[in-house]
């Protein structure tokens, strides 16, 4: 029976499943294995599509290898984009949680932050949902000094939590406030499950991580978390080369979604050419005040800043 | 013998206590940095177990103290390198004394400075991947490569400046040091007897290492300030940062150096040696530095004020704001102090001179706050955040045990540094008490 | 000890009763709502499947797809209801059955083909039932290129019970496969006479050949259900002619610009060369030590 809320992304277990396949093969063929000493103390944890837990050889895990190069090298002729309307943000937060939900993150951990912005005092404020833009024009990639973080050709930039030291320079690079850190130990990290950039899954401690464009459920052709979650429909994500964005409901040309409703991307002179495109929040489809309905007080404080959340006082 | 050596043996003869065995103040002076530092290695113990939410470092504010102590031991370190570098480059008639502690404290800062960094790192498992994975398009690549060549660089600059002086304690009879410490000079001193040839060779030697020094000193501290500027953070995407960090770097080394000189003029009496005259020629290097420093920090903020992007106006209203008082203290004290003090003749007087360094000693280090964390208190999407931690930062007891560990460390190489090699070059000249004529004795002046 | 065995009896006869009803009662709480709803799908090779989806709810009212129920399918003919077979709902929750091409389903005198389905309900779920009247059509279309124009030409049928009839008056929509759904490129419309035509838009983006896959269908129709029919064509964009070039040293590449590597190099071997210069000063000063130290 499968579940909407699914923990355990498929992915994992169908490449898990490929590599025990492969390693049982390897063993019933009786197949030379290599004369590197077997050491019974280098084994790894896996997690079989039972849900049960061996212990298995690494040498017998190369899919997993394989696995890191195929994250670095990314999905072949495609080139991502998405689109978001800010007519139609209402902070439902469904995409936050999904995304939480989906990468065993914390609740203080967001990878998607919904940000309640107002450009100056007479202006509109609007609701404005926040992932990672995985800019063409990376600087976060640009300082990595170990090159944990990089773009792959579909447009993607991933990071390799295996190789991060932790300087948080990318974070000090990063304009838009897209990347989060691992400032403390978490349960969830002692998960037995092997790791994948595309995943980032388990976190790890002392390392950085962000929106990855659910880059694994891309390879399943299925759309990121938070563009299945919003209730709204307020993100679209498509493939530009083919020049079609739906939000999970409708499919759209992206050349004419753009030029019908003025798309543009957020602090554009920054010059970062980012992945990301708005549509302006103009005929908003529910009043702002919408926004606030149903949240929790903590949640609420975090707007006090904006000029709305003052006159409302 | 000729009068020469009989006078540089009685500088020795003179210096001799700084270098044999210790007496009892030493050693508890010495107990109780050792302690110091060992508290900062517990607090570094701690938060590697604990992680680092210990320190007030958080997504937005990512670089807090240590960074800050990161940047002003560097800074120090090239400032020694640069004011003794260029003392022995122009031969400055009185640079003897000063200059080997201008040495010393460019080694010492340069070992401790490094460790401040290795302490914002998440995972210090993995540190040789900076050697191992490094990119060269980074500003932290480009620190890594830097830094080291600077320490090589260093050491044998260091190495060449003390070796005359080691071949002098190792033909002095008479000493009172441990066996294996004369074993140690006299491999260390690597036969050098004086001769024409030899001190030809070292010489060159010498002069090409000083000038090597100050252009390392420039360029890494330029690099250091890169790593900043490159950023498209608001309050650091400055083109002045490199230049303005040099000068702010000289600036606190002339303050450090000037304290050192109080320090151990009072500790191994040598009012003979250093005079006011040396506290007043540093001083006038010191103001000379302010006013640069002064004239690049109001360059900075008038840029940044007069027109003003939305960001460098959040900028500049959370300096007055939040950090009002340390912002005067930094930038109109800490210049104005020194340009008062010494600018006016009399005021010259030797413990104003050294208490004005104290200040511009603290007043820099709080300018480098200044520069760090309030641009990432204020960044381009607004931090919308209820936790108090998350939206300021302050540096929690971890990070000032170790920063007081850092400054307990670097007290305490430099104690044993000076135990092992006097604080004075050894020719330094006695001032003879004619006011007419000082008469340099000086040996080996090339 | 007639007494006995008689209190004995009683209490074992409550007991088991007593426990006999609890689960009766904890049953009727625990039965599952379950919805139905049937649909019809004709595909591109005219098969034909009818699809129950089966929903649920879990106890915090969510809705969930129910999967492992059996759902019988019946079919009108000739007034009497006739058991089509037998489907287990799969893992999302669709019984699916399926007909092949060129089936020949009882249609009434105005052509409707009247199917049921029903879940008998059993411990755990409730009983679940619903009804389909639906007609079958035929859809199909060509690639024509008139006068330089590219055009699809598309006709339907609707098979009555004796007579076949043009599709009239409908909506026909076409799309072409994109990764994650399908991209609408053009609206049609079903005359009078059940043809008509759309104009093959300039701008869709095929593969390397420029061969793209059109897919004509008209879905949740009150009549028809759904039906969808495919066809290639090389009208399209080939992709190398949008692909991008991908720059191999950058700032952000893992191979750093050329100038950076150079400029390093240079400064390094200078400052590097100099450290050198002076170890071996420092070298000569040892050698020329020891021959100092011969007697």
């Amino acid at each position: 029976m499968k579940k909407k809320k699914d923990k355990d992304p498929n992915s994992r277990r169908l490449f898990l499943k490929e590599g025990i396949i492969a390693g049982v093969g390897a063993l019933a063929g009786g197949t030379i294995l290599s004369s590197c000493g077997f050491d019974d103390q280098n084994k790894v944890k896996v997690l079989t599509t039972d849900g049960e837990v061996v212990e298995v050889d690494p040498k017998y895990l190369k899919t997993i290898e394989t696995l890191k190069e195929k994250a670095k090298q990314g999905i072949p002729n495609r080139k991502f984009v998405m689109v978001i309307d800010l007519a139609k943000c209402n902070n439902a937060r469904k995409c936050v949680d999904a995304c939480q939900e989906g990468h065993h993150l914390p609740k203080d951990m967001e990878y998607m932050k919904v940000l309640l912005l107002q450009d100056s005092e007479r202006t509109a404020p609007y609701w404005f949902p926040k992932p990672c833009y995985h800019c063409d024009n990376p600087l976060c990639v640009s300082v990595c000094p170990v090159g944990a973080t990089y773009k792959r050709t579909d447009g993607i930039v991933l990071v390799d939590k295996d190789r991060c030291i932790g300087c948080k320079f990318c974070m000090t690079g990063c304009p838009y406030s897209a990347r989060i850190f691992a400032w403390k130990h978490q349960d969830d990290y002692e998960s037995p499950i092997q790791y994948n950039p595309e995943n980032t899954v388990p976190g790890q401690e002392g390392t950085v991580s962000k929106c990855v464009f659910c880059a694994d459920r891309l390879r399943e052709n299925k759309l990121p978390l938070c563009v299945e979650a919003c209730p709204m429909g307020v993100i679209y994500f498509g493939d530009i080369d083919e020049d079609a964005v739906t939000n999970g409901s409708e499919t759209v040309r992206f050349s004419e979604l753009i030029n019908e409703k003025h798309g543009y991307r957020y602090l554009e002179n920054l010059g970062t050419r980012p992945s990301v495109y708005y549509l302006p929040p103009a005929n908003r489809q529910y009043p702002i005040e919408r926004g606030y309905d149903g949240l929790d007080e903590d949640i609420k404080k975090r707007y006090d800043n904006t000029p709305y959340a003052k006159k409302r006082k | 013998m000729d009068t020469t050596t009989a006078n540089y043996n009685s500088t020795i003869n003179e210096l001799r206590g700084q270098i044999e065995r210790p007496g009892k103040l030493t050693i508890l002076w010495i107990i109780f940095l050792a302690l110091l530092v060992c508290l900062g290695i517990f607090a570094l113990i701690m938060q590697i177990i604990k992680g680092h939410i210990i320190t007030g470092m958080r997504d937005n504010v990512v670089w807090g103290i240590y960074i800050v102590n990161f940047i002003f031991f560097m800074g120090i370190s090239y400032a020694g390198a640069l004011i003794s570098g260029g003392l022995h480059l122009f031969r400055i008639p009185w640079r003897k004394p000063v200059i080997r502690m201008a040495e010393f404290i460019t080694i010492i800062a340069l070992l401790i400075g490094p460790l401040y960094i290795i302490l914002c790192i998440g995972r210090l498992d993995r540190l040789p991947y900076l050697i191992l994975y490094g990119r060269i398009q980074s500003p932290i690549t480009w620190d890594v490569i830097a830094i080291s060549t600077d320490i090589v660089g260093c050491i044998i600059y260091l190495y060449l400046s003390v070796l005359r002086d080691i071949a002098r304690i190792r033909d002095f009879e008479g000493l009172n040091i441990q066996k294996w410490r004369k074993k140690l000079y006299k491999w260390l001193a690597l036969g050098y007897t004086g001769t024409e040839e030899q001190r030809k060779r070292l010489n060159r030697a010498s002069d090409i290492m000083a000038v090597m020094v100050m252009a390392i000193a420039i360029i890494v501290y330029s690099v250091l300030a890169w790593i900043f500027s490159v950023t498209l953070q608001p309050g650091w995407h400055s083109t002045i940062f490199g230049p303005y960090f040099v000068i702010a770097a000289v600036y606190s080394g002339t303050g450090v150096l000037i304290v050192v000189m109080w320090v151990y003029r009072k500790v191994y009496h040598l009012e003979e040696y250093i005079t006011k005259k040396h506290f007043v020629n540093v001083g006038i290097l010191m103001l000379v530095l302010a006013a640069f420093f002064g004239y690049f920090t109001f360059s900075e903020y008038l840029t940044k004020w007069y027109g003003s992007e939305k960001n460098d106006e959040m900028l500049i209203n959370i300096l007055f704001d939040r950090y009002f008082w340390s912002f005067i203290f930094s930038n109109y004290i800490g210049v104005l102090m020194p340009l008062i003090v010494i600018g006016i003749p009399q005021l010259r007087k030797i413990n104003l001179i050294t208490i004005t360094a104290v200040v511009v000693i603290i007043a820099l280090w709080f300018n480098r706050y200044l520069i760090v964390i309030p641009t990432l208190e204020s960044p381009y999407l607004p931090v919308q955040d209820i936790r108090p931690d998350w939206i300021h930062y302050s540096g929690t007891w971890i990070e000032w045990i170790l920063t007081i560990g850092g400054i307990a460390a670097f007290c305490l190489f430099f104690t044993i540094f000076s135990r092992f090699v006097p604080i004075m070059e050894l020719s330094a000249p006695k001032e003879k008490n004619n006011k007419n004529k000082t008469q340099i004795l000086s040996l080996d002046e090339t | 000890m007639k007494h006995k065995i008689t209190k004995i009896a009683l209490f074992t006869f409550l007991f088991v009763s007593f426990v006999s009803i609890i689960p009766l009662e904890a049953n009727q709480d625990e039965v599952f709502p379950v919805y139905l709803e049937l649909i019809t799908l004709k595909y591109d090779d005219d098969s034909r499947s009818l699809i129950a989806k089966l929903l649920t709810e879990d106890n915090d009212r969510n809705e969930l797809p129910a999967t492992g129920l059996t759902v019988f399918y019946y079919i009108l003919n000739r007034g009497e209801h006739v058991l089509l077979g037998e489907v287990t709902s799969n893992e999302n929750g669709n019984a699916v059955l399926k007909f092949p091409a060129g089936y020949d389903f009882p249609k009434d005198e105005e052509g409707y083909i009247s199917v049921y389905a029903k879940f008998p309900g059993n411990d755990s779920f409730d009983v679940a039932e619903s009804e389909l009247n639906f007609k079958d059509v035929s859809i199909d279309f060509e690639f024509v290129e008139k006068d330089e124009e590219k055009l699809i030409f598309f006709a339907g049928v609707v098979y009555g019970q004796n007579d076949t009839l043009p599709l009239a008056d409908d909506d026909l929509y076409f799309y072409v496969p994109c990764m994650f759904s399908d991209l609408m490129i053009a609206e049609g419309w079903f005359e009078e006479n059940g043809e008509g035509f759309v104009e093959f838009p300039s701008n869709i983006i095929g593969d390397s050949a420029g061969v793209v896959e059109v897919i004509a269908r008209i879905s949740e129709h009150f009549d028809y259900g759904y039906i969808e029919k495919r066809g290639l064509i090389n009208w399209a964009t080939p992709f190398h002619a949008v692909a991008r070039e991908v720059p191999s040293r950058e700032l952000w590449t893992p191979i750093a610009p050329l100038w950076m590597i150079i400029t390093l190099i240079i400064m390094l071997t200078g400052v590097w060369g100099h450290y050198i210069y002076a170890i071996y000063e420092l070298y000569k000063i040892k050698k020329l030590g020891k021959k100092g130290q011969k007697p």
